[in-house]
């Protein structure tokens, strides 16, 4: 290896004093591959998404609305009752 | 991946660029929107693209920024992206790289003596244990910081094209617009006093090559 093939060397070899972090690695390449997946993600299929029927969440959410709705009335009734008392 | 290109990933050293056909193979694959193929193009390219972009910005945290900004556009502009002899995809992903780097206007020079200490960097995997030895890797960085700082734009760019992403002087020429011969000079020239401000420092870490 000639003088100048060597100081090369031993400059690149000092630039790995830049290489990145193993979390710096993992968090940029999170970033961009969720730039990534949106990229190639159709916008129909993201509307398409947003219209997916999901009998589990659905039926979660209608227990919850009906609970709360059970609840809510006589503790609102009494509360106005006491308001007006 | 290659036999020889796996044994330079291995042993640290700046390998030479992964066989342009596998890299051809993995960007078709990308712009099908292929997440595996764009995953490992990350991974074969970061330490390149983020060494000359820190070496270009006031902090770890613009140089990371740059960085994914510069990969997420590259991949989004997958279509346009033309293979050409002698013009490596790492000489274009680069390019991308210097453009956003320029545009976000945190040129190295400005800034750089402000930066917090080098320690705050993140150690890599396999970093010195030795307290004494990271506070001089430490030292050795910020010195390196420091003396880039000190030089033109244009030859800091060459530098980072060349020394930190290991780019041939021809490819360097061509992503700057300059010539091959201009490229060489400025490496000569910055080489020795980069070489020259270092030196203390890899003499202790035994790295000096002369």
């Amino acid at each position: 290896m000639n003088d100048s093939a060597r100081l090369d060397t031993t400059l690149i070899d000092a630039m790995t004093r830049f290489d990145p972090g193993p979390n710096a690695v993992r968090r940029m390449g999170h970033r961009i591959e969720a730039a990534f997946v949106a990229d190639h993600t159709p916008l129909v299929a993201e509307w398409m998404e947003l219209l997916r029927v999901r009998p589990l969440a659905g039926l979660g959410y209608s227990l919850a609305g009906a609970a709360a709705l059970l609840l809510l009335t006589p503790l609102g009734w009494l509360l106005s009752a006491v308001l007006a008392f | 991946m290659t036999l020889t290109y796996a044994f330079s990933l291995a042993f640290g050293a700046l390998p030479d660029a992964p066989p342009e056909d596998e890299i051809q193979a993995l960007l078709e694959a990308a712009r099908l929107g292929a997440e595996d193929a764009a995953r490992r193009l990350y991974r074969l390219f970061v330490d390149r693209v983020y060494r000359a972009v820190r070496s270009l910005s006031a902090s770890d945290a613009d140089a990371e920024e740059v960085t994914q900004d510069s990969f997420a556009k590259a991949f989004a502009a997958l279509h346009r992206y033309r293979p050409q002899a002698g013009k490596p995809f790492l000489s274009w992903l680069l390019t991308i790289a210097l453009n956003t780097a320029r545009t976000r206007g945190r040129s190295l020079a400005r800034r750089a003596r402000r930066e917090a200490p080098a320690l705050e960097h993140e150690p890599q995997d396999g970093a010195a244990p030795d307290p004494e030895e990271r506070l001089l890797q430490g030292e050795l960085r910020r010195v390196l910081i420091g003396a880039l700082a000190d030089l033109p734009e244009r030859d800091r760019e060459v530098v980072a094209l060349r020394y930190c992403s290991g780019l041939k002087a021809p490819a360097v020429a061509e992503a700057l617009g300059l010539t091959a011969a201009n490229v060489r000079k400025i490496c000569e020239r910055r080489r020795s006093q980069l070489i020259a401000i270092l030196e203390p420092y890899l003499s202790e870490t035994g790295e000096v090559r002369r």
